[in-house]
């Protein structure tokens, strides 16, 4: 019903699908109404009476609320954020590389592999001097003054 | 909502954002709830087929399309699964019928108007299905008939045709409530 004019029929038709208002008419339908609605017709009146008369009952219909707790219940089952990729491995390397930089680790690894090189080329007095070496090697590749701890050691006894 | 932002709602709520997913749910389940209540004339079933709409509308979020309102789309959901329920409980809701309130007539006008909402409910839970979800959609939750029949897949000229026999069975029914109280 897209027509400028409504004849009666149409309008009693409209009034009697959507009711008296033509706010709930279609769209198209809504700039005839008035002019429509204005010309005298009995057929026209009584759907209209008949229809407000519904109209009003419904519009004191009570709503439907919701129940305590759906919204909530729905958002639990909503998709969850992403969770970042790599897991273990990511944490690991992000304390090993901090900022992507590649130099402290580095740094530890050369300093511990020449430690290594340097203790394991000394050469061995006794069995007992072999071991202190050894371990003097390592408290060195590790960064430990063993000669402080030595002092401290003597001092002690 | 313009089809661009609420596509970009979506396409946050899909992606996890709590806001946007706070946001659907605020703005469209109430009225989807009240569309399940009406149809099942039930708070749990309702409730259940609202959740239900929900948890599709959540997996279908990733691959959303803007070809619908996500409002004409959930309601479309909601309303076919109210018709599934309903074909599944038709042999019992037909062997037991719901009891009715017989209004009977007393002075007190808050009581009367009690007893005309309830005498209303009961005339629209006793249309038949289409007819319902058709009066729920346009007279009581006041949506345009083209949204309307996009919901219910029918078109417009069939809404209309199922809007004016459920109202016509409204008036037969009503008519005697009302005119024992314009007697009055």
């Amino acid at each position: 019903m897209t027509d400028k004019t409504l004849s009666e029929e149409e309008l009693v038709a409209l009034i009697g699908a959507y009711g008296a208002d033509p706010e709930a008419w279609p769209e198209a339908t809504r700039a005839a109404a008035g002019a429509a609605l204005a010309l005298p017709s009995p057929a026209v009146s009584e759907a209209l009476a008949e229809a407000r008369a519904l109209d009003a009952l419904l519009a004191d219909l009570p709503e439907f609320r919701p129940p305590a707790g759906l919204a909530k219940r729905i958002l639990a089952d909503a998709p969850s954020p992403p969770r970042a990729a790599g897991g273990v491995w990511r944490r690991l390397k992000e304390r090993a590389l901090p900022g992507g930089q590649l130099w402290p680790a580095g740094a530890a690894l050369a300093s511990l592999v020449m430690g290594l090189l340097i203790g394991l080329n000394l050469p061995a007095t006794s069995a007992g001097e072999a071991d202190e070496d050894a371990e003097a090697a390592i408290y060195a590749a590790l960064g430990v003054d063993t000669f402080g701890v030595s002092l401290d050691e003597e001092l002690l006894r | 909502m313009s089809y661009v932002s609420e596509a970009s709602e979506i396409a946050r709520a899909a992606s996890g954002d709590r806001s946007a997913q706070a946001a659907l749910v605020h703005r469209h389940m109430p009225r989807a709830y009240a569309l399940a209540r009406r149809m099942l004339r039930d708070d749990a079933e309702a409730e259940d087929v609202t959740q239900e709409a929900f948890l599709r509308a959540w997996k279908a979020m990733p691959d959303w399309q803007p070809r619908a309102r996500f409002s004409t789309w959930l309601h479309r959901v909601v309303l076919n699964l109210c018709y599934d329920r309903l074909r599944k409980h038709r042999e019992t809701l037909m062997a037991e019928p719901p009891e009715r309130v017989d209004p009977a007539p007393k002075p007190d006008e808050a009581v009367e108007q009690t007893q005309r909402m309830a005498h209303l409910s009961a005339a629209i839970d006793a249309l038949p299905e289409r007819q319902r979800a058709a009066l729920s959609l346009c007279a009581l939750d006041g949506r345009s008939n083209i949204e309307a029949a996009e919901i219910m897949e029918v078109s417009v000229e069939a809404l209309e045709s199922l809007l004016a026999r459920a109202r016509r069975t409204l008036k037969t029914k009503l008519k005697p409530v009302r005119e024992t109280s314009d007697d009055r």
